[in-house]
């Protein structure tokens, strides 16, 4: 309870000091609507499985909220809708860290109460958080280049030790020493990467640790049959507010179409995956489901990347005129219209979003002009690369339509999306011109960005930059837009950014995606996290009084 | 017994070319496990940690060596990516596997049968044109499409059944369990009910025509007491054996129907760890069907040998 | 009873024209016969026919179209991503990016049918040598050929083709004819090795080798002639499996890659509204089963006509 209240005053007060508008199209649905009541169990459906039950190896975006249910780190973001989910409060440390030494030593303090889920059952300690940190460069994470500005992780990465000699673990205290200030450091702290582990049952399940995990955090794993269901308990041990659902089901397997159905009948009650297009069409014409519809932000932008060492996408007239050339209403269809037009680079839920000034709408005369300029009065041919799951082919069939009206013959080159940005990703393969998506990992302009468009950040493999753009200038203002302390002049020179890059068009934006999700009248506490999608630790089930319309019959013929 | 000891040793080398060969094709298959698991921000030192890890470092010999030494002693090694034993994985996967495979041949076996033995006993007859125009259009329409029209108009629009889902008989009883598999069952039973009919109506034939049955025939005995004594103890032999076959291939999994009706079978399994290269998954689910097929068509050739001992000598060569 | 002097007089061409006889009197196979011809003249005149009469919209775009049906202005894609059905514009509807399914249709004929006869053809080429090693030379070769061929069977084809296709990457016309030739060669390598066994044991052959006749010329003169009926009989039903099989790769995201058109990535494409878009679906089903079932009858009348003696006595 004390937490709860102490969480609305901190909204009241976020409300009140930064007015960041709600993103267009993002309904917060009802997180705080009526009396809680403890108990119940809330079943959710998902066709694909949980990535790993491991926090150092799970990259998946929709295993994160299991993840985040089951292992907690040192803060965790405020529970609660909009802008004010942006905010770090301390979670199994007892307050947000003290910085010291021109804010290059953070200092934690771990909660006293904080406990390993049964049969385990003891103290969380500082060195449970160090050997988390230590393992994530033995196991190969996935978060593994977040945590570079920490002293000794560059040694650690590059196998000359094994010791991560900034972290400092003593009793319940924790220290963490930078080789430089660093501004989004709490808030890569906060990725569940960085999640207490036990020693003693890691390092006794080496390649099966998501069949034997611990919780420190609302639930814990009580079964994970893989393609049939995660479930999850109510975690006794948990040192914060307890979970409002004793249990948490995650069916798996199950289609969109077969979940849409299922929730409708009654026989479910959520899940992570987008409403089909069919039944997107039925539900929102009902009067009483298109209450249990929301579409929000996925703070996403979908993209192509143009290779800016190639013929001829090094002429920045080309890239210009394949901005030109694309009409990204059309592009909505294909998305149903679950998404909005990208004509800058960041998403609107990102600090730092201001609408793109060009390309709003196609220009097609424009586009054959810069291809003229260009000296490519008849276009050229190309090869666009994407991958195979959908809608990505029906995406880039569209595109190719549009740039072969301004005279750009793109043939496409579809393949597998395991192996695609293995691909894409190495250098030497020169790829010209293909699709990509970027999802935000925290809410930080930096984490679009830097990797996608530093020059400095460019790697042989796996690279992430794959316009392959390297701008002196912009590489500049990337570095110390990253750090500077200050949020407001910070957010402006990203905007700054943004604008540049759009100007220089290493990139054709396309779609920021929104999420759309059906949840069941008897649920409650369902919304979007703006940084943790889903706090399944918010659900809870309404009392029966709330009249939940029994749809059996009424299912017939729809669905 | 030393015809079965070294036809023993042939099905041990079949499976050991097996795994080999899936083995090279998966080291040939772009995009590496570590990779992947690496996620979008990999870098060349996470990529070789991962690999190190799980024992990629290591050429591709030796990783196989291991393998076969390993699972020899029966370890299947752990997934990549569920972290899940694959033998224990494999074996949560089967019970969906044998339940579409046990439904689908009981209804393949009651339709196919007697409309082969119909069509055979009555040629051209209007039954048997009808039941070759339904076995024609069940062997030629494509499954997943099938599982997808039935899904649409039995499913969604009548209602009637769920779309998709398995539920075990432990989990929601006989009934339930029965209920979501009628769709898949009907699905995979079009096809191979077309295919036995047919089978079955060219065995009946070629058996009718033999010596004997002629000489039965002449002897005077009715038409159904030929076709029940003689007839069909005849041409059930080689149905019987063709349905342990098909009954083995599909016990490593039915990939289309798994897919469209959201059933967790072995066949999904192989396809999910294709897709995330899962190699110690993709290894188990292959040699998993395959150890299948080599024993059906072990006893297959035993029960042929011991029927008829003629065989033996042609064997020999 | 009468059949022995008829076989006694034969002359060595005629079986041929005997099979072929009975194929024109068997009315299942010219059924068979006439779709299939049909299928393959609109495949080859696709884009005349789309030219002249259907839409052309390869590389136009349509998502934002619209069209008047019944004095009404529609469009072609509704803003919830929802095509138009079928109408006189759009004779068996639009798919989702606003395309006419009809004509997607004629030219996925095309890429259907020849990728599924050059990989037969491919299939053809490996299993006919891989047998006539293994049955003629028998020794080394058979029990390296053979083992070979049991462990490749001994793998789900399915999953050696999707396992192929993941090695061989692009879903293009080449690489999907590799896998349907390299999945399927090794029934048919079965086939002809039993049928040379039993051959190279006959008379004839052992007269011919008596005689100091090379093994190339007893392959070539007495052993390939015998092994074009069931080699013919096994390319047709063959064709018809690899119709299916591309399908389903296609179905499966694996084979045949958009925005080119074949009946089984159309269908995939039309999965997530299969149940509203029942249209994009349902029809390039209908087209494979078509096609498939003609080639049934086909590979059904060639098998009574080559031999008489199968299963139908007609």
């Amino acid at each position: 309870m004390m937490r709860r209240l102490w969480l609305t005053s901190l909204v009241l007060l976020l409300a009140g000091c930064t007015q960041v508008p709600p993103p267009p199209g993002f309904t917060p649905g009802p997180a705080f609507d009526g009396p809680r009541t403890r108990g119940g169990h809330a079943i959710f459906m998902r066709e694909e499985d949980p990535d790993f039950l491991d926090p150092a190896l799970s990259y998946g975006t929709y295993t994160a909220p299991i993840i985040e249910a089951v292992f907690r780190t040192l803060l965790e973001y405020a529970d609660a809708p909009g802008a004010a989910g942006t905010q770090l409060v301390p979670e199994l440390a007892e307050s947000l860290p003290d910085l010291r030494e021109g804010g290059t030593l953070y200092c934690f303090k771990v909660r006293r109460d904080a406990r390993f889920s049964a049969p385990l059952g003891r103290h969380v300690v500082a060195a449970d958080f160090k050997y988390a940190m230590e393992r994530l460069y033995r196991v190969g994470s996935p978060g593994c280049n977040f945590y570079r500005s920490i002293v000794g992780v560059p040694d650690v990465l590059a196998g000359k030790d094994s010791v991560i000699t900034g972290i400092i673990a003593r009793g319940d205290s924790l220290y963490f020493r930078l080789s430089r200030p660093d501004p989004i450091f709490l808030s890569v702290l906060a990725m569940s990467f960085t999640a207490a582990i036990p020693r003693e049952i890691a390092d006794r399940h080496p390649n099966d640790f998501s069949q034997h995990t611990v919780a420190t955090g609302p639930y814990k794993v009580a079964e994970f049959v893989p393609r049939r269901r995660v479930l999850l308990v109510r975690n006794p041990d948990y040192s914060g507010t307890p979970a409002w659902l004793d249990t948490f089901e995650l069916k798996l397997g199950i289609s969109p179409i077969n979940a849409i159905a299922q929730i409708r009948r009654g026989q479910a009650d959520g899940g992570f995956f987008e409403i089909p297009p069919g039944a997107f069409v039925r539900l929102r014409s009902d009067a009483y489901w298109s209450r249990q519809i929301t579409i929000s932000d996925g703070i996403n932008t979908e993209f192509l990347f143009m290779n800016t060492r190639v013929k001829p996408f090094d002429d920045v007239r080309v890239r210009q005129a394949v901005n030109w050339a694309i009409d990204r209403r059309a592009l909505l269809k294909v998305y149903s219209g679950k998404a909005l037009v990208a004509t800058e680079f960041l998403p609107p839920s990102m600090p730092g979003y201001a609408p793109g000034k060009s390309y709003r709408a196609p220009d097609r005369e424009r586009a054959r002009a810069l291809l003229r300029e260009a000296g490519y009065p008849n276009g050229f041919d190309t090869r666009l690369y994407g991958w195979t799951t959908e809608p990505g082919p029906r995406l880039l069939t569209v595109v190719q339509q549009q740039l072969a009206e301004v005279g750009i013959r793109a043939s496409l080159d579809l393949g597998e999306a395991a192996g695609y940005t293995t691909m894409a990703g190495n250098v030497s393969k020169k790829i010209p011109f293909g699709l990509y998506g970027w999802y935000a990992d925290y809410l930080d302009p930096s984490n679009f960005f830097d990797p996608l468009l530093n020059g400095s950040r460019i790697q042989p493999l796996n690279n992430n930059n794959l316009s392959v753009f390297d701008d002196p200038e912009v590489n500049a203002m990337i570095v110390r837009a990253m750090s500077t302390t200050g949020d407001s002049a910070r957010f402006a020179q990203w905007r700054r950014i943004d604008e540049r890059v759009m100007e220089l068009a290493p990139v054709a934006t396309m779609l920021h995606l929104q999420e759309s999700r059906l949840y069941s009248a008897r649920l409650g506490g369902w919304y979007r996290h703006v940084t943790r999608l889903f706090k399944i630790e918010s659900l809870y089930l309404k009392p029966r009084s709330t009249g939940s319309r029994p749809d059996s019959a009424a299912v017939k013929g729809a669905a | 017994m030393t015809w079965l000891a070294r036809r023993l040793g042939w099905s041990v080398l079949v499976l050991l070319v097996v795994s080999a060969v899936t083995f090279v094709i998966f080291f040939a298959v772009p995009g590496k496990p570590a990779e992947l698991i690496a996620g979008k921000y990999a870098s060349p030192e996470t990529v070789a940690l991962i690999e190190k890890r799980l024992g990629l470092d290591q050429p591709a010999p030796i990783q196989y060596l291991r393998f076969v030494t390993r699972a020899a002693r029966g370890d299947w090694g752990f997934s990549y990516v569920s972290q899940q034993p694959v033998l224990s994985t494999i074996l949560t996967a089967f019970p969906p596997t044998l339940s579409l495979t046990a439904g689908a041949v009981v209804l393949w076996l009651m339709v196919g049968i007697p409309l082969g033995v119909l069509s055979a006993v009555r040629p051209r007859s209007i039954w048997d044109r009808l039941a070759t125009v339904f076995t024609l259009a069940g062997i030629s329409a494509p499954v997943y499409w099938v599982g997808l029209v039935l899904l649409s108009i039995f499913a969604d629009r009548l209602g009637w059944f769920p779309l998709g889902e398995y539920v075990s008989i432990g989990e929601g009883g006989l009934v339930a369990w029965a209920h979501h598999l009628v769709l898949p069952w009907a699905t995979l039973a079009l096809l191979y009910a077309g295919w036995y009919a047919r089978f079955t109506r060219s065995q009946v034939i070629d058996v009718s025509r033999l010596d004997y049955v002629r000489t039965a025939r002449a002897k005077g005995l009715s038409e159904s007491a030929v076709l029940g004594r003689h007839v069909m103890r005849n041409a059930l032999l080689p149905i019987v054996t063709l349905l342990g076959i098909d009954i083995a291939y599909l016990m490593g999994g039915a990939v289309l129907t798994e897919s469209v009706f959201g059933i967790p079978g072995v066949g999904g399994l192989a396809w999910k760890a294709i897709r995330q290269r899962d190699l110690p998954m993709v290894m188990g689910t292959v040699l998993f069907s395959a150890v299948f097929i080599v024993s059906a068509n072990l006893l297959v050739d035993m029960a042929y040998r011991w029927l008829d001992p003629r065989i033996g000598r042609e064997d020999r060569g | 009873m009468s059949a022995e002097p008829v076989t006694a007089t034969r002359s060595p061409a005629s079986p041929w024209r005997d099979a072929g006889r009975r194929f024109a009197a068997d009315r299942a196979a010219v059924a068979g016969m006439i779709i299939l011809g049909l299928l393959v003249v609109v495949a080859v005149l696709a884009p005349w026919i789309v030219r002249h009469g259907l839409h052309q919209s390869a590389f136009h775009q349509r998502i934002m179209d619209t069209i008047t049906i019944g004095g009404q202005r529609v469009e072609v894609v509704s803003d919830l991503g929802i095509p138009v059905g079928p109408n006189p514009s759009f004779l068996l509807g639009a798919d989702l990016v606003g395309r006419d399914v009809l004509s997607r249709m004629l030219y996925g004929a095309r890429i259907s049918l020849v990728v599924s006869a050059l990989g037969t053809l491919l299939a053809l080429s490996l299993g006919i040598t891989a047998g006539l090693l293994a049955g003629f030379y028998r020794g080394l070769w058979d029990t390296v050929i053979s083992r070979f061929v049991d462990a490749m069977m001994a793998i789900p084809v399915l999953l050696l083709a999707i396992a192929l296709a993941a090695v061989l990457r692009t879903g293009s016309i080449v690489v999907m004819v590799l896998i349907l030739g390299l999945v399927n060669w090794t029934s048919l390598a079965r086939i002809v090795r039993a049928e040379v066994l039993s051959l190279r044991e006959r008379d004839f052959i052992e007269a011919a080798r008596a005689l100091g006749a090379t093994d190339t010329a007893i392959l070539a003169r007495h052993l390939m002639p015998n092994l074009v009926g069931p080699v013919i009989v096994f390319a047709t039903l063959s064709m018809a499996g690899n119709i299916l099989l591309e399908s389903a790769l296609s179905y499966l995201g694996v084979g045949i890659q958009p925005p080119t058109p074949s009946w089984g990535n159309m269908i995939q494409e039309g999965v997530p509204l299969f149940n509203v878009a029942w249209w994009i679906t349902l029809f390039p089903g209908l087209a494979i089963m078509l096609t498939v079932l003609a080639l049934n009858l086909v590979g059904d009348g060639l098998k009574r006509a080559i031999d008489p003696r199968s299963a139908d006595p007609s």
